[in-house]
């Protein structure tokens, strides 16, 4: 039997209990959301005392799956008002399922302005004063921890944003090196944590049992089809696009097709895409030598290590990492073309615990706002510090873009349910938009991020410029994606099993062969459907109904360059998607 | 003659460099030609080229380029999600496993 630990932060109390009957077999987001709608008040304010924030592993996460260490967040959103999952992979999430641990629910709050430690341990743990980290940024903060509790330190924590309650502040984990660089980054959950005082937790893995299959052989027949589907696949494999060039190999690519966000939203290409890219990232590391590296991995056996770690010119540690996501962000979306202003500017976000996501598209619209000019980097990091410094005006901009965009009368703000647009432009790329737009999460990529092999069957025409078919993909889209969240894998895995279907086989194996279940490819649909059924209802107590399933107005009449076009899916096809 | 505008991502990134080429490469042609007796003409491996833009759009590799278009050759090993929203299957054997 797995346990769940409560730690309540009114009470200072830490107790640990068997997991009740419905939650045996799930993880990860299946896990987080289910214990979010049945415990958290959808009314609730997300900083009060009634919310909760929810960790859990994923269902394969601590064992020899590959590339399974995935950590599940969730809570009620402060950005959206909904409910929120964000994922990351760490060692933390390892330990945790070792630990024995299916779920850590975090309680209560604070109202002294006290901040607390959580130590916890294989029989629970306990709450300890920890006002010496106030204020203290995520590097410091990491610095002191290790010195405490030693360089294998495994642990959470949020930066100063987080405490400051804004709602850009994400929860960072350590990385296999004790960076504090792995973000469950969106969605505003760092605010909740900082909302009950909790600065920071870190994990004793003494004595841990850890993880056991209940079928060892099914799980070990799917383990090797998934591993041999993701070292054979020229996504995945060892030399491969995301271990050589990271995700940032989707600049030009996205770029090209005239779908990277540009300028807050205005194009959808930038003429300086091919220096932020990851083939400008892989060059810099092979110049610079030193510190940097490409093929860096966020947990211990993650077999396709598409992080990295980006050198100064003189070869010392910049930051890690530099993605997709956010050399766009901070790169194009802000007309920035210098990869090391960009990559000052992620040290400075992961510093103050910030999604750089939301703090890209916040200073575009910021720009758009005429408080910056768009690529003017230096203006940008000012504007960045003015959040760590929290002055008026860095609290307005740590509520993320759209806030910051009411307060400046913007009109052109990339946000659904109040969530920053990531790196894909809607009107370019119609599909990616309906999953923004309908995914209980806000704006989210992730969200629709897997192609479960049977759909390049009807897939065989799809023109990213029209609006055919989109709805009915995105759900599908979303559903094996919920399910890929709840088993714990990186969604990376997801990318070989479109060609190699036995790895999407050897996928749901594991996950049968850890809890003896006897789930059929069909069956991951159905789940996923599951998960995100609990997630709307969820969504429709706490007021955010089918009504706010739209996109940003100006997507409807701006035409984006350089295919002119707008975002033509109707409010009745999108209505489609959850009929 | 303005000539096509190539560029190549990824490992043909990569490859361009080595041969010290320009991105883009402003490749001459008599006539008009398809993607793929372009992607010919420049020594490019077929198998190193999964999908090829024309001005911006996925086209097949039997889409004819002539003067003054945009190519760019993308390698094996875009995620899957965008190669599927890209329109890059349409272009491929329907080859869904093993």
């Amino acid at each position: 039997m797995k346990k769940l630990v409560r730690v309540n932060l009114t009470t200072k109390k830490v107790t640990v209990e068997p997991a009740p009957e419905e939650y045996q077999g799930k993880g990860g987001r299946w896990l987080t959301s289910l214990v979010v709608a049945e415990e958290v008040p959808a009314g609730c304010h997300p900083l009060g005392p009634n919310n909760k924030v929810i960790f859990a592993p994923g269902i394969v996460t601590g064992s020899s799956a590959p590339s399974s260490g995935r950590i599940s967040v969730g809570a009620k959103s402060p950005l959206t008002g909904g409910i929120k999952e964000s994922n990351a992979g760490t060692p933390f999430s390892q330990k945790l399922a070792r630990m024995g641990y299916q779920a850590l629910i975090v309680e209560g709050i604070i109202e002294d302005g006290s901040r607390w430690l959580l130590k916890l341990d294989i029989n629970g743990g306990e709450l300890v004063p920890a006002d010496s980290l106030k204020w203290m940024g995520t590097y410091d903060c990491a610095d002191s921890l290790r010195e405490t509790y030693g360089d294998k330190a495994t642990f959470m924590l949020i930066g100063p944003a987080g405490e400051a309650k804004m709602t850009m502040a994400g929860i960072a984990f350590n990385d296999p090196e004790g960076r504090p660089a792995r973000y469950s980054g969106r969605g505003g959950l760092g605010a909740v944590l900082g909302s009950k005082g909790l600065k920071a937790i870190i994990l004793d893995d003494t004595g841990s049992p850890g993880v056991s299959p209940v079928d060892q052989e099914i799980f070990k027949k799917g383990q090797k089809k998934l591993v041999d589907a993701i070292k054979t696949h020229p996504i995945t494999m060892a030399g491969g696009t995301l271990n050589a060039y990271g995700t940032a190999a989707l600049i030009n690519v996205l770029n090209e097709a005239g779908g990277l966000p540009t300028n807050n939203f205005r194009s959808g290409a930038f003429e300086f895409a091919d220096k932020i890219g990851g083939e400008a990232i892989a060059e810099a590391v092979e110049k610079r030598g030193g510190a940097g590296m490409m093929g860096h991995g966020c947990h211990p056996g993650c077999i396709i290590r598409c992080s990295n770690v980006y050198p100064k010119e003189d070869g010392s540690e910049h930051v890690s990492c530099i993605e997709y996501e956010s050399t766009w962000s901070l790169g194009a979306n802000c007309g920035i073309d210098n990869l090391d202003h960009i990559a000052e500017m992620i040290r400075i976000c992961n510093d103050l615990g910030i999604d750089t996501i939301e703090a890209g598209v916040m200073l575009g619209v910021a720009m758009e706002a005429g408080l910056a000019e768009f690529g003017d980097s230096e203006a940008a990091i000012k504007l960045l510090q003015e959040i760590g410094q929290r002055t008026p005006l860095g609290h307005i901009l740590g509520q993320g873009a759209q806030l910051t965009g009411e307060a400046y009368g913007v009109t052109r703000i990339p946000t659904v349910k109040r969530q920053g647009m990531p790196a894909y432009e809607p009107r370019a790329v119609k599909g990616i938009g309906v999953t923004y737009i309908t995914s209980p999460m806000g704006a989210d990529h992730t969200a629709g991020y897997t192609v479960a092999p049977e759909i390049v069957k009807v897939g065989g025409d799809v023109d990213p410029l029209s609006g055919k078919d989109k709805v009915a993909l995105s759900r599908a889209f979303q559903e094996t994606t919920a399910f890929i969240d709840a088993s714990g894998y990186c969604l990376f895995i997801a990318f070989p099993i479109l060609d190699i279907a036995s790895g999407f086989e050897g996928a749901v194996e594991t996950v049968n062969g850890m809890v003896g279940a006897n789930y059929s490819l069909d069956d991951v649909n159905t789940i996923g459907r599951e998960i995100l059924l609990t997630e709307k209802e969820f969504n429709t107590r706490a007021g955010i109904t089918s009504a706010a399933d739209r996109p940003p107005e100006f997507m409807r009449y701006e035409k984006l360059p350089p295919h002119n076009q707008v975002f033509d899916i109707t409010d009745e096809e999108l209505d489609e998607f959850w009929k | 003659m303005s000539g096509i505008e190539v560029r190549a991502f990824g490992k043909l990134y990569f490859l361009f460099k080595e041969r010290g080429w320009p991105s883009p490469k402003i490749v001459h042609i008599a006539n008009p030609l398809t993607v793929d007796e372009l992607r010919e003409q420049m020594q490019i491996q077929r198998e190193d080229v999964e999908a090829a833009f024309v001005n911006r759009v996925v086209e097949p590799f039997s889409f004819m380029v002539k003067e003054g278009d945009r190519v760019a050759f993308v390698p094996p090993g875009i995620p899957s999600i965008h190669r599927f929203n890209l329109g890059f299957y349409k272009n491929q054997p329907q080859d869904t496993g093993k």
